[in-house]
């Protein structure tokens, strides 16, 4: 398909007996936000991890920008521009809240002998981060908070942190994991515009796993309900809103049979 | 005051054995116990390429680096991908095959009986004699090593090797390729081990395999906690207390037989109080969890 950047093409995972993902087949365009939504254990997770080489296919083929990513090591998938955040925002607890951010980027100062040697390259580039560092900190408002230990941060502003160290790499998609939960009213708004400034603004492909059912059609170009470890509906938001079977897979088969 | 001059560069040695475990331990997470081991073929090296192949200084000094820096690396790739408890066994493996190959390869290292005769540093037609020359060598030695250690830390590379010991499923994720990075860190800890190898041989003119024993680990080991992890500070305190200790300990008065003994009871008193009021160490930035 024209236009895709990440295309996943009849992916299966088993665990044992256990078809964690079984047969998936979706196709993301360039520049869109798509949700993959679903009750608990129906493989979102999982998916993620098949995307990003963590866990390796049972079968199956993942495309990134045109090209198989199955079997590559996770630090080369990544490297290609797919960039992901966690259910916890995992920050490095020991670590100060710009050097996060700093550690995203590919730097030449990460060889040993260019961080020996100096050369005026590295010592600006490395600058140049720093630079960069404080303006995406200045964004979420975290800049005056800049030289804090990252364990001293609050839940909500630990979460913006953990996905601006994942835009520091410059991924040409990201994959945000549950990135409202635990969060408060306004954090979530504020998460949401972030969201929607990466994919309008910075051209980004967002992948969305979430549960708050708001943010989901509030900013999703398209959305794929997984149950059961497969598909079980795609659309655009105002289709699947009413749908009977995301209501089945939401709220129950008895509440989706009263709804008209 | 010959006396004082040789503990001073003994000091130094360990600074440098405890500044590269710390590259290791405090900054990438590497519970490493393997140092011994190249420390030891540092030392082995130098004695070799002195008496065996008299070679320069220079060449020593590059061999007495390169050699341990290979094993590291050849011995790293496979091994770091253990996890945890499995790495540290491993490593304590290392460091007691390492002993074992340097008793029982008599033919090369000749054995238990060790290398004597291993000559003064010689630079330029500058010869280190005195207790006093040898001590500014090996002052000069551990500065250059705690400088390179600085540039490194301070660099990206120390943020990556850091953001490794934090989570290294998430630092994959960023795209480091977190092996490699493991590898090279644990390379250049090695590296860095056999210099002060280099030291202990030219410092002793004698070395046998027990000096290079899992007993070295555990000293520096202990050095690292007291000084405290990821501090430079901290890894000159360490072994300055771990030594000033016991040495201090002989100007209170005791006397006799039990000299001997009430230091070590005061050593394990001081590393006990350590770990209970302080357990990050004197200097430390980081506290392993």
């Amino acid at each position: 398909m024209a236009g895709a950047i990440l295309e996943l093409r009849d992916v299966s995972r088993h665990f044992g007996g256990l078809k964690a993902v079984n047969g998936v087949s979706l196709s993301i365009e360039e520049g869109t936000i798509t949700s993959l939504v679903g009750p608990n254990g129906a493989g979102k997770t999982t998916v993620f991890n098949l995307i990003t080489g963590i866990l390796p296919l049972s079968s199956g083929d993942i495309r990134f920008d045109g090209r198989s990513i199955a079997g590559l090591p996770p630090y080369a998938i990544a490297r290609r521009g797919l960039g992901r955040t966690f259910q916890d925002p995992r920050i490095f607890y020991e670590m100060s809240v710009i050097d996060h951010v700093v550690a995203g980027f590919s730097l030449r100062g990460e060889n040993p002998l260019a961080a020996i040697l100096r050369g005026p390259r590295m010592r600006h580039e490395t600058r140049a981060a720093r630079d960069s560092a404080l303006r995406m900190l200045d964004e979420v408002g975290l800049r005056r908070r800049a030289h804090e230990k990252a364990q001293d941060l609050s839940f909500g502003e630990q979460r913006f942190l953990s996905i601006l160290r994942t835009l520091a790499g410059d991924p040409r998609i990201v994959l945000l994991d549950e990135p409202t939960v635990g969060l408060d009213r306004d954090s979530v708004h504020d998460l949401t515009r972030l969201v929607q400034r990466m994919a309008r603004e910075q051209k980004k492909t967002v992948l969305l796993v979430e549960h708050n059912l708001d943010v989901i059609f509030d900013v999703s170009d398209q959305v794929h309900l997984l149950v059961g470890g497969s598909i079980a509906l795609s659309g655009e938001p105002s289709e699947i809103k009413r749908h009977p079977r995301m209501i089945e897979a939401y709220l129950g088969a008895r509440y989706a049979a009263l709804r008209p | 005051m010959d006396y004082f001059v040789n503990l001073l560069s003994q000091v130094c040695i360990y600074v440098i054995q405890v500044a590269t475990l710390d590259l290791l331990v405090g900054y990438t997470g590497i519970f490493s116990f393997g140092h011994a081991a190249f420390i030891g073929i540092g030392a082995y090296t130098t004695a070799l390429l002195l008496t065996k192949l008299h070679l320069g200084f220079g060449a020593v000094l590059l061999g007495s680096m390169l050699a341990p820096m290979a094993l590291a690396f050849a011995v790293g790739l496979p091994t770091l991908r253990l996890s945890g408890d499995y790495f540290v066994l491993g490593t304590i493996g290392l460091t007691n095959v390492t002993a074992s190959i340097l008793t029982n390869w008599v033919a090369v290292t000749n054995g238990p009986f060790g290398i004597y005769g291993i000559p003064d540093i010689s630079l330029f037609g500058w010869k280190v004699v005195t207790p006093g020359q040898f001590l500014a060598v090996t002052i000069v030695v551990t500065a250059v090593v705690l400088l390179v250690k600085h540039l490194l830390i301070s660099a990206p590379f120390g943020l990556t090797l850091q953001a490794i010991r934090e989570d290294e499923t998430v630092t994959v994720m960023m795209g480091k390729n977190v092996a490699r990075m493991r590898a090279i860190a644990f390379a250049i800890a090695g590296a860095g081990a056999g210099l002060s190898g280099l030291l202990t041989a030219y410092n002793l003119r004698f070395i046998d395999p027990t000096l290079f024993d899992l007993q070295l680990v555990i000293f520096a080991w202990a050095a690292l906690f007291v000084g405290g992890c990821a501090s430079i500070v901290g890894n000159i305190l360490g072994p300055l207390i771990l030594v000033g200790f016991p040495e201090a300990l002989r100007f209170i008065g005791l006397q006799g037989g039990a000299v001997a003994h009430v230091r070590e009871i005061l050593y394990g008193g001081l590393l006990i109080v350590m770990t209970i009021f302080r357990p990050q160490g004197i200097a430390g930035n980081y506290r392993i969890r």
